[in-house]
């Protein structure tokens, strides 16, 4: 009996080069890249190694279908989780129609919502709200403090503890439990659109977007599911930087104090570290192939191969030897019934660190040689943690359906001689490979084909 | 013309009767001040701390948690609202 086929019907996307897949997709295709200063009262904190990362841009979230009470119940991570996932609906052409407008649960029309699952990658979490929670439970005593002084006449410590005042919020959030939870994501679009099938999240930090597009595969391809809302959603723009003060003093960001706005270059021999990103989402409707076809859905990509692994080596650096990363290609393909030689398209982690660089590289030039394109979507995006492997599996889905590759920005000289797209190029591309890595040493790869019957 | 720091009690009532009716998704505009939350308006636990939360963001005050556990009808609600209202903008 030959194996259940899975079909990406819907793709939605938020990321700091756009609000909307198709945004997002031509800013790749453009070489519109995302870098900004960072704010400038995170300085009253601390003084940064690295003074850009990659915003996003305004959301408009009621716009989104999101109302202003589900706002104060649920982390930014999740909002933008929401409005991915009901881009990626209606780009499948699925209906949402509201079943009780007091908890915000819709039905999709069609679906069989106990057949229907939920995988969603998460670096942190709720993070945010944590943070924002923990500065009102410290703070609430001295909340009646005023600043003292002339505004000319501060001292910096009085300046920044009436900043950290003014921007506490009313209460304690009462949500805050269920809003900080890394399983929120997965939570809430489970409810939101009544899925009643498997709900999982894949906390693998910046490989938990491919875990779960690749989980989504096994669920439906194992019976388990006919459809699955699957990617990552992140959100780490707290309100004074803490989050990316831990990627800062860990060395990991790009620190280009010359041009800063060309410090986020993959795979160049002069990077220095990843751009962080303030958040994205991407969602991916996975279907059974049958199951879409039925309903005449339009099928943009084929996902037909995953592969996952891990290091055992370190927390925060990959094994030098890249050998996991290259067993999980392995895997993947082997999954997919194909070799590496048949591979057109490899969107790359391509982070911009000397380590992850140094090592991918040499695993792509060791395992599929130098012809099929290679780029890095983080080279645009900035790196997204949990969400960068569900948006980079959404850009290659993409990438198959229209046969167009973007490229890697800021790439002048590449530390290997790969098969670079230095500028998008149109390109004819069969089989594509998203690859990610993580911190902990988790590894993942799903492999895609262009959609043929 | 009124001073919109001191709303017309009449006022008060139908943006509290409005919040209510938005947290609970009521679709009837007919709820009288005798209603109860729970047991004639279908409130469980989760929607009293929304309550609490959109009549604090509707009116830019602050309502203790003590003062909320007590509140069982609209009228109580809307009465709560007005004495924190103006202590608040007294104080």
């Amino acid at each position: 009996m030959s194996r259940r086929r899975v079909a990406v019907t819907g793709i939605g996307m938020v990321s700091p080069v756009g609000g909307s897949a198709a945004e997002c997709w031509d800013a790749c295709l453009t070489g519109r890249a995302a870098v900004a200063p960072i704010p400038d009262h995170w300085l009253r904190w601390n003084g940064f190694q690295s003074t850009v990362w990659a915003p996003l841009p305004e959301v408009d979230f009621e716009a989104a279908g999101i109302t202003s009470l589900e706002a104060m119940r649920l982390d930014r991570a999740a909002m933008l989780a929401v409005v991915a996932a009901g881009e990626a609906l209606a780009d499948a052409g699925l209906e949402a129609s509201l079943a009780d407008a007091k908890r915000g649960i819709w039905r999709l029309a069609g679906i069989d919502c106990d057949r229907a699952g939920v995988f969603m990658g998460t670096a942190v979490g709720g993070i945010t709200t944590l943070i924002i929670a923990q500065n009102s439970h410290l703070l609430g005593p001295v909340q009646p403090l005023k600043s003292r002084g002339e505004p000319e006449a501060l001292d910096p410590a009085t300046d920044a503890l009436d900043t950290l005042l003014a921007s506490l919020p009313r209460r304690f959030n009462p949500f805050a439990v269920s809003m900080i939870m890394p399983n929120a994501v997965s939570a809430t679009l489970g409810i939101r659109y009544s899925l009643r099938g498997p709900n999982a999240t894949c906390a693998v930090a910046c490989a938990a977007g491919t875990a779960a597009v690749g989980h989504a595969l096994r669920s439906i391809r194992g019976g388990d599911t006919d459809m699955v809302l699957c990617g990552g959603a992140e959100f780490v723009g707290d309100p004074f930087g803490g989050v990316f003060r831990a990627f800062d003093t860990a060395k990991t960001l790009a620190s280009m104090v010359d041009r800063p706005e060309t410090a986020n270059r993959p795979f160049d021999r002069g990077r220095t570290g990843f751009l962080l990103a303030e958040g994205g989402a991407g969602v991916l409707i996975c279907e059974e192939w049958e199951h879409a076809r039925r309903r005449g859905a339009r099928i943009q990509a084929e996902i037909v191969g995953y592969g996952e692994s891990f290091d055992a080596y370190s927390m925060m650096i990959m094994d030098p030897a890249g050998e996991q990363l290259s067993r999980t290609i392995g895997a993947a393909l082997a999954d997919a019934g194909i070799g590496p030689g048949d591979v057109d398209y490899v969107n790359a982690h391509g982070t911009g660190t000397v380590a992850n660089d140094e090592v991918e590289s040499a695993v792509i030039e060791r395992l599929y040689g130098s012809r099929p394109l290679v780029s890095a979507t983080k080279s645009l995006t900035g790196h997204c943690l949990g969400a960068s492997g569900a948006i980079e599996a959404a850009i290659t889905a993409l990438s198959l359906r229209d046969q167009r590759v973007h490229g890697c920005v800021n790439l002048e000289n590449p530390v290997r001689p790969l098969n670079f797209a230095r500028r998008s190029t149109d390109a004819r591309l069969a089989w594509a490979v998203s690859q990610s890595s993580a911190f902990g040493g988790h590894n993942a790869a799903v492999v895609m084909r262009q959609a043929v019957t | 013309m009124t001073d919109p720091a001191f709303p017309s009690s009449a006022d008060v009532a139908a943006r509290v009767i409005a919040v209510i009716r938005d947290v609970l998704a009521l679709e009837s505009d007919d709820v009288p001040a005798t209603s109860r939350l729970r047991e004639d308006l279908g409130a469980d636990s989760v929607d009293a701390v929304m309550l609490v939360m959109a009549l604090e963001r509707e009116f830019n005050g602050k309502i203790s948690d003590e003062d909320a556990a007590r509140l069982t009808t609209v009228g109580e609600v809307v009465d709560q609202v007005r004495l924190r209202i103006g202590e608040q903008t007294l104080s």
